[in-house]
């Protein structure tokens, strides 16, 4: 829980531009004077006493937040020091118009190497500093990751076992947190009551307990926190500071996922195994796909048929050509986004009023695209949906009200990622809707006023449990008529 | 055909070289920066979308059944059972805690409590309690997701209504229909995006204006199109007597032309919004008669919205035609039914309401879901505000009337997105205050347009000097209904 004082004291980084721009100001109007020959002294004497309040009231801030905990105390005492004096001189500045000259250029002198040290604190050692900040290309730690395979004699027959080093953590791990994390959280700065700068501190964790399970990236906020939303309060590293690569990601999911060692892995290996224990270690490292979905969505998508769908829509894809979108519409095809910002789409032939089968073959134009097709109405015959088998990622599709029959049913077995299938209105019977049992994926199918009979309906629920079937049977049953009494149970 | 009028149109005289040069820097700023509207489109085009985090849509229509008067959730949804034993005590201060009342219960010497005359039974597996003024509505309890803790702001109908239809309890803020139909656009080109359907059933003791759907500040062909049960579904849709559609058409193109050369010189959006308009209008002239023919419906489609079906313009008749509608996939049709203000005589007046929608709106939802449409249509049910627990005028046994009460009242929602045979929120004894999850109309709206994968933050428009939305600066996801 942040207290008053501490929450105050964060605004430190905000209240100390005051005085640094106030006495600096104070002192350009002393140069100012000097040089033009204008009688300014007024102004110059107010400048310095709002920048020396100013500068008090910073170091009130500033000790507010210091007393947070967040910084290595060693670290806060050059600022700290320097602050006072700063303070303290610009009053004096002002008292002593006298020794004006003197005391303002100490103070400025003074007010630069606080500065210096308290732009430390906040933004990381180093941060000035031109040539030797930590490098941004990724070769150095793309050779590391190739073992080091050390032959233990060059003299030895190629058939004697050889010793692999591994340093996981030292050479892939230490240069990301490194380069991403130690700026909050290390020896000088600790956000969270957290550091992320020796081993023993990273298995302690912070303030809200421990960041890290071994063997388990989803469970680590050392991993899962990296992968949340941007604009979640969670989100590290923070909005606005520079965020990790794919590759960076990958590999913490990697160190974490293999049991987070801390340690140097010495294998002893077989010489024939060599060739594929090198061939594994080759970078990239791909993040799987899956591992982003969960960690982003742990708890969402719980109803049946959202899964398939939401794993399709995970897949980028290239949005549809603005010709093929045109083209559609001189048809009168509805082509619409299922997802905004996805390039997958639904097509709808509600407005269609001359149906033609070779609409179903220019559907090829949006074949990794389209999830979604609403054909209800339509006079469409079952050789017609030849084309259809073609639409991998199709999840949901309307036939209801179409002239089809059982032999469709065969055609769309093809379909991999079927999800939805709307046939009432059709001639399906009892024996067609048995294939229904074999598609792989299918969750939900209508059959409201088809043939098919509650026998059949029972075999396919036999034959494929999980299916959910909609035969449109639910009938209301009559109210009694008679006078409401008043029923309390 | 005549051949002038094929050629382009253009007028060469000074004043209008003028004209055509004072194109001022706002007109030209509002006609770039306005038209959101084909946004579903544009979006495959690579324009940037809305919304920071994608939203899935699990809703591609709504039907909003608006219950206008402020239905008692006593005689409904919320069972207090602990009420039976307190008929005709005062309301404990404990839980009116002071708050305001409206002028027509202030000054009454004394506020008793009143019970439901009517009983509540379990129904459905998930064991729900109803009244039994709504039995086919007990019957699909399964697919409802009710939300017993709604409240608002407004204590008084017009500003109430005006809150939960635009966000805001002045009027000239544009009707959520609209929003979403600026917003996502349609995807049936013969039909409005947003329909409005007022039943004739009822008792108009509490007037129902047309602003409540219009567009606002939104281009005017985003309001709401009201199609009424007469001869004429949509007024001065239909072609003058003695002309004919040829005729018609010509005349349109010609007039088209017209506003497309006054759309050049000036940019304003309102010839745009005009130019679309006439066209849809054109097209409606065929949709429109298609769409409300309800003779070729079976009689057993009747049966099931009961026996008012047959006579249109009714609740039960504008149920089924609300299906027709979403079945052409229309984005959002409103239907309202009128006279649920009961200050006296409850117990009748609530019988014959619920009676009058009862049936239909449990027919809907079954004649939805056996077509597969609810799986992505919300269907909403209910009013802009509660009732109070005390009894407004004299307190009899069989006899009592409730005053509006903003602080808790049940809707329910149901099909896309919504977890189904779910409730959510709590009333206290006194369904008078809220104990669990409270749920505030601008909640609600969030929560609707969330389901319709658009982000209430997001949809904004720039008017007056300022960025707009249905939610103004407020409005939270309901995520525990989200299913």
């Amino acid at each position: 829980m942040m207290t008053v004082a501490e929450y105050i004291g964060r605004f430190h980084p905000l209240l100390v531009h005051l005085p640094i721009g106030i006495l600096l100001f104070g002192f350009a109007l002393m140069l100012y004077q000097k040089v033009r020959k204008v009688d300014v002294t007024e102004a110059i004497s107010l400048a310095w006493l709002a920048g020396a309040i100013a500068a008090l009231l910073s170091c009130g801030a500033g000790w507010l937040l210091a007393q947070s905990g967040d910084y290595e105390a060693e670290a806060v005492q050059v600022h700290q020091w320097t602050g006072l004096a700063t303070a303290a001189l610009s009053f004096l500045t002002y008292a002593f118009a006298k020794y004006r000259w003197l005391l303002a250029s100490l103070t400025v002198i003074v007010l630069t190497v606080a500065g210096h040290y308290g732009g430390n604190l906040t933004h990381g050692e180093g941060y000035l500093s031109f040539g030797n900040r930590p490098t941004e290309a990724s070769d150095t730690t793309a050779v590391a990751l190739v073992p080091e395979v050390v032959k233990q004699d060059s003299s030895v027959a190629a058939n004697q076992p050889q010793v692999r080093r591994t340093f996981f953590y030292r050479d892939q791990v230490v240069p990301i947190l490194e380069k991403n994390c130690y700026s909050c959280h290390s020896a000088k700065k600790k956000k969270g009551g957290l550091r992320l700068d020796t081993e023993a501190f990273i298995q302690k964790g912070g303030k809200n307990g421990g960041v890290l399970v071994a063997g388990n990236p989803q469970k680590s906020k050392l991993f899962s926190y990296l992968l949340l939303p941007h604009d979640d309060e969670m989100h590290m590293p923070p909005k606005g500071k520079r965020q990790l690569t794919s590759q960076e990601v990958a590999i913490l999911h990697h160190w974490i996922a293999k049991g987070a060692s801390f340690k140097e892995e010495v294998e002893v290996i077989q010489n024939q195994q060599l060739s594929e224990v090198e061939a594994s270690a080759i970078l990239p490292l791909t993040l799987p796909t899956l591992v982003v979905d969960s960690a982003i969505a742990p708890q969402k998508e719980t109803s049946a048929f959202a899964s398939v769908e939401t794993s399709i829509l995970a897949k980028p894809t290239e949005a549809p050509t603005a010709s093929t979108v045109t083209y559609f519409q001189q048809q009168q095809v509805t082509l619409t986004p299922v997802q905004q910002g996805t390039g997958y789409v639904a097509a709808n032939f509600v407005n269609v009023k001359a149906y033609q089968p070779s609409m179903l073959k220019e559907l090829s134009r949006v074949q990794g695209q389209l999830v979604r097709l609403r054909l209800s109405n339509q006079p469409v015959r079952d050789e017609e949906l030849k084309p259809l088998s073609a639409l991998t990622n199709l999840n949901r599709l309307n036939l209801e009200n179409t002239q089809i029959t059982d032999a469709a049913l065969a055609e769309l077995k093809q379909l991999p990622k079927l999800e939805q299938l709307n046939l009432y209105g059709t001639a399906v019977t009892d024996e067609g809707i048995q294939q229904l049992a074999t598609y792989p994926q299918l969750k939900v199918v209508y059959l409201w006023k088809t043939k098919v009979t509650p026998q059949g309906i029972g075999r396919l629920k036999r034959a494929k449990p999980t299916l959910k079937i909609e035969d449109g049977q639910q009938r209301f049953t009559l109210p009694d008529t008679n006078k409401t009494t008043k029923t309390q149970s | 055909m005549t051949p002038h009028h094929d050629e382009p149109f253009r007028l060469h005289t000074p004043e209008f070289s003028g004209l055509n040069q004072q194109l001022d820097r706002r007109d030209f700023l509002k006609r770039t920066a306005s038209g959101l509207g084909a946004l579903a489109l544009g979006s495959l085009l690579g324009t940037p979308s809305f919304g920071a985090t994608p939203i899935l849509p699990k809703a591609k229509r709504v039907v909003y059944l608006f219950m206008a008067g402020g239905p008692s959730q006593f005689e409904t949804f919320d069972y207090k059972p602990k009420l039976q034993s307190m008929l005709g005590a005062a309301l404990p201060d404990s839980v009116r805690k002071g708050q305001r009342l409206t002028g027509m219960s202030a000054n009454q010497a004394s506020l008793p409590i009143a019970p439901s005359v009517y009983g509540f039974k379990q129904h459905g597996s998930t064991r729900t309690w109803v009244s039994e003024l709504l039995p086919y509505t007990a019957q699909v309890v399964d697919e409802l997701c009710l939300v017993k803790s709604l409240y608002t702001e407004q204590i008084n109908h017009d500003p109430a209504i005006t809150f939960f239809q635009t966000g805001h309890q002045l009027p000239g803020r544009p009707s959520i229909g609209s929003w979403v139909s600026y917003g996502l656009g349609s995807e049936n080109q013969n039909l409005p995006a947003f329909i409005v359907l007022v039943s004739k059933d009822a008792s108009k003791d509490q007037p129902l204006y047309a602003r409540l759907w219009g567009n606002g500040f939104l281009p005017s062909e985003y309001q709401g199109v009201q199609f009424r049960s007469g001869k004429d579904p949509v007024l001065f849709l239909n072609n003058p007597e003695g002309y004919d559609g040829t005729d018609r058409e010509q005349m349109l193109g010609y007039l088209s032309q017209l506003n497309s050369l006054q759309n050049d010189t000036w940019g304003d959006p309102e010839v745009n919004a005009r130019i679309a308009q006439y066209e849809m209008a054109y097209r409606m002239q065929t949709s429109v008669p298609e769409v409300m023919d309800t003779s070729q419906e079976p009689d057993e489609v009747f049966d099931l919205y009961g026996p008012g079906s047959r006579d249109k313009g009714s609740y039960a008749a504008n149920c089924l035609l609300a299906r027709k509608l979403l079945e052409k996939d229309v984005r959002f049709v409103q239907l309202y039914h009128q006279g649920w203000d009961h200050h006296g005589s409850l117990p009748k007046g609530m019988a014959k309401q619920c009676k009058q929608i009862d049936q239909a709106t449990a027919g809907l939802l079954i004649d939805l879901k056996r077509r597969g449409l609810l799986e992505d249509t919300l269907v909403v049910w209910g009013g802009e505000f509660g009732r109070t627990v005390y009894s407004q005028g004299k307190l009899a046994a069989n006899d009592y009337g409730r005053d509006h009460h903003p602080r808790c009242f049940t809707m329910w929602m149901a099909g896309a997105g919504v977890k189904s045979g779910f409730s959510y929120g709590q009333t206290d004894d006194f369904s008078y205050n809220i104990v669990k999850d409270p749920v505030h109309v601008h909640d609600f709206q969030a929560t609707l347009l969330h389901l319709m994968g658009v982000d209430h933050e997001q949809l904004t428009y720039k008017y007056q000097g300022r960025r707009f939305r249905l939610t103004d600066v407020h409005g939270k996801l309901v995520k525990g209904i989200l299913s």
